[in-house]
């Protein structure tokens, strides 16, 4: 008897599985997982006798399975429950947050990064007030978990202050604890920036003073960080909250985009929440270079952000203390055009946010 | 195309078993030869025709030799059919290999086209080789069908991996087996364990080389956690194929003979190679150590034998220089064990024998493994502690704890002690629940094979 059910239980499985996905709709993106899924190969004589048609059938396959989520989730579950291992696909979970295995970074990136600033500094900014600050990675505040690889922050931090010679550096560690990361994300959140924004107006010598009730709170939901699709979901989604009013809705953010096309935007993109990345709701993602204009601030300061991800969702922020706030992204722009782009006034003050 | 795929799970093996048990039984040997042909094509969709040339060669060859048997023309058949078989292999295996190391040794400046290799060549030409010497023989009957024949060669529970079917194993099945639910159930619990096996066994520990060779923080125990890993990692990874074309051969009513019997239990390499890959040490024995004399030689001859068969051994698993090596050391050992060592392994504790044993499989596979001489010097010595390396990283420790249940189990698993432990009574109890885990299983594999497709977007950082 029990050899018939194994039978039925074997078949129908098989072709259950096979009847739904040949009738459940295609999904084009993973929203957890942040990326496109794929296609349906192209099917032609050349595909099919090289090969590549049956490669990309598997991995067509494979993305678009009926109950991906919940089976990957049942992966995650075995991985960690049965197996006991302290990470899957090296995304691991303490305290109710999801990090990034991160162990290998080298001193020499840190070097190299310095010697960027450095140079940025002779070509654009002498004379001018520099600031650098160091945005803690999320994985420092674990960093004595002993279960887990951690890079040696102390001498990451200590190589980038020794090379940036001509900036005043400002502490933010002090300012920040995980609690004021996303749990899904490697991003801090910009509701819980109160602390940072004390010590860059501390050391910056600001004239305004942050205060969070001076903005509305506004809220989106679901946010799938940047690690929830690496644990398969054992982490919940995460909210966004955002703090805008009036200075911020009036605000422009122009786009320099590669080709020397200028964009406008608003400073939060809500369109672009519901895109791959719900983080690129702050300015609308990775771009070389934004300048954020806001009209009701008629003091004339400037602020320059050589920046990286974290900086999109601070810059709102201080537009309550300048007139233009300017984000610049070295990654993604040659040292040589960004002259073409920025002004470095007397009125610039320059701002490095690095991450460690 | 390979047994633990989305697309061999859930699209192919599910057509085939509907297609299959709906032709009537005179039509089910073409079913599953157009399905195997098809399993074929997948992956290698040019090369089938060699496959189909070799299959019409051999046929001709079977039907010449009974014609003329007992006459020196079945001989010149027989040596004919053999030799076009190790052609093939000889220039879509061996050639490339060849080829590089005489424009090494003679300095020639040569420009060869690389030749791929086909999918399966190494199995399906011995299999093949086994039906003409077997006709030879007469311990089989020529095929007169020769769909039947190409079912026999291209049959795709065994196609690629094995285990290697003689002729004369399934002669009989070819044109009159049975359906039974039995033989299916059966067939089901051998395709699942072999799944379990490679995807979440298999496949997470030879991660562990990975990880050992590209380390942050090289150290003498990660060298071992490499080896260690990758030594069960093949156990599991060949052993669950055999499971997988042992199983689905039982769903289509063939009774493969086992391939693997615990070899890591053996307690000399005389018994770890008759547990290890047994289909292969069956054909070498029948097939070209009994024929070269055996051991009813003289002494000289009979380790001749056995180092003809072990270098052969060696070739036959790659057209490397390590494997090459690998052949010999065991071809080496085995001689040794005929010589004394089996003498004295008889006189101290098991547990040496097996350490013995153990020992010599991990290193032999440390050179199995590696791309050249000087990967599998680096990992040797990296193990010995004889490079400049700590014996301990923070790295190291991190994967060995981080992975301890797995290769804990593995190490359970790689042994009977489970089946030993349970009592008849327990199986029983257990086996009510089969269905249940047969589609627990199911989707644990699923869900381990998808997630290898997870491919993040990470917002870029400085």
């Amino acid at each position: 008897m029990n050899k018939k059910w194994t039978t039925l239980a074997f078949a129908s499985t098989l072709i259950l599985v096979m009847l739904l996905n040949f009738i459940t709709s295609d999904i084009a993106i993973s929203m957890t997982e942040r990326r496109k899924l794929k296609t349906f190969p192209e099917l032609t004589t050349e595909t099919l006798i090289s090969g590549d048609f049956f490669e990309d059938f598997e991995k067509y396959a494979m993305d678009q399975m009926v109950y991906r989520n919940p089976l990957r989730n049942l992966k995650a579950l075995i991985e960690y429950g049965v197996f006991q291992k302290y990470d899957n696909n090296s995304y691991f979970i303490t305290g109710g947050h999801a990090f990034k295995m991160d162990y290998d970074k080298k001193l020499q990136e840190y070097k190299n990064a310095a010697a960027q600033i450095e140079k940025v500094y002779d070509r654009y900014l002498t004379g001018l007030k520099v600031y650098h600050a160091i945005i803690p990675d999320k994985n420092y505040f674990i960093r004595n978990d002993n279960k887990y690889l951690f890079n040696d922050y102390d001498a990451m931090i200590d190589t980038l202050n020794a090379g940036i010679i001509h900036s005043t550096y400002i502490d933010l560690f002090g300012a920040l604890t995980l609690d004021d990361y996303y749990r899904s994300d490697l991003h801090w959140k910009q509701d819980h920036l109160g602390g940072v924004m004390q010590a860059l107006e501390s050391a910056m010598g600001f004239e305004t003073s942050f205060d969070a009730s001076r903005y509305t709170h506004e809220t989106l939901s679901p946010f799938y960080g940047a690690y929830h699709g690496g644990l398969s979901g054992l982490v919940g989604a995460d909210s966004i909250t955002y703090l805008t009013n009036d200075w911020v809705k009036g605000a422009i953010a122009l786009h320099y985009t590669e080709n020397g096309e200028i964009t406008a935007k608003d400073v939060y993109d809500i369109d672009a929440f519901g895109g791959i990345d719900g983080y690129d709701l702050f300015l609308s993602g990775p771009t070389p270079i934004v300048e954020i204009q806001n009209p009701a601030n008629t003091s004339g300061k400037s602020l320059v952000i050589f920046r990286d991800s974290f900086a999109s969702s601070i810059a709102p922020l201080l537009l309550e203390e300048y007139s233009t706030v300017t984000l610049v992204d070295l990654r993604y722009v040659s040292m040589d055009l960004i002259g073409e782009y920025v002004d470095f006034d007397c009125t610039v003050t320059a701002l490095f946010i690095t991450t460690a | 195309m390979v047994f633990s795929s989305i697309t061999f799970i859930y699209y192919f093996l599910p057509l085939v078993l509907v297609g299959y048990f709906l032709t009537p039984d005179r039509l089910k040997n073409v079913t599953l030869l157009m399905a195997s042909l098809v399993f074929y094509f997948v992956g290698e969709p040019v090369y089938i025709i060699l496959l189909l040339g070799s299959v019409a060669l051999n046929y001709i060859a079977g039907l010449g030799i009974e014609k003329h048997r007992g006459s020196l023309r079945a001989k010149q058949i027989l040596a004919s059919a053999i030799a076009f078989d190790i052609l093939m292999l000889a220039i879509f295996k061996y050639f490339n290999f060849f080829a590089e190391n005489m424009t090494a040794a003679l300095s020639l400046d040569i420009r060869w086209v690389k030749i791929a290799l086909p999918i399966g060549i190494s199995f399906y030409t011995f299999q093949i080789m086994s039906y003409v010497i077997d006709v030879f023989r007469g311990e089989a009957k020529a095929q007169k069908n020769i769909a039947n024949l190409a079912l026999y060669v291209s049959l795709f529970p065994q196609l690629i991996a094995g285990p290697i079917v003689r002729y004369k194993t399934i002669e009989e099945e070819l044109s009159n087996r049975v359906h039974s639910t039995e033989n299916f159930a059966y067939g089901v619990r051998r395709f699942v364990i072999g799944l379990l096996k490679k995807v979440i066994i298999a496949n997470p520990l030879g991660a562990l080389w990975g990880l050992a060779k590209f380390a942050e923080q090289p150290s003498v125990l990660f060298y071992w956690l490499g080896a260690v890993g990758f030594m069960l990692q093949i156990y599991f990874d060949f052993s669950a194929y055999s499971d997988m074309g042992i199983g689905l051969g039982r769903m289509f009513g063939f009774h493969f003979l086992e391939n693997f019997n615990y070899p890591y239990i053996a307690r000399s390499i005389t018994e770890f190679w008759q547990r290890w890959h047994m289909s292969l040490g069956r054909w070498f024995r029948d097939y070209l150590y009994i024929p070269l004399g055996g051991n009813r030689t003289s002494k000289l001859k009979w380790y001749r034998n056995i180092g003809i068969v072990w270098l052969a051994t060696g070739i036959w698993h790659g057209a490397a220089w390590n494997f090459i090596l690998w052949g010999a050391m065991f071809g080496i050992i085995l001689i040794l064990e005929k010589l004394f060592l089996l003498q004295m392994l008889k006189k101290v504790p098991g547990w040496i024998g097996h350490l013995y044993t153990l020992i010599v499989v991990l290193f032999g596979f440390v050179l199995f493994n590696s791309s050249s001489f000087t990967e599998a010097a680096d990992v040797i010595q990296g193990m010995l502690g004889l490079l400049e390396i700590p014996l301990v990283s923070d790295e190291s420790i991190y994967h060995l704890m981080s992975n301890k249940v797995l290769l804990i189990i593995a190490i359970v698993f790689s042994t009977p002690i489970v089946n030993f432990k349970l009592r008849h009574s327990a199986i029983d109890k257990l086996s009510r629940f089969e269905p249940v885990a047969i589609v627990l299983i199911l989707a644990a594999v699923t869900g381990f094979l998808i997630d290898s497709s997870f491919n993040p977007f990470l917002y870029f950082r400085f």
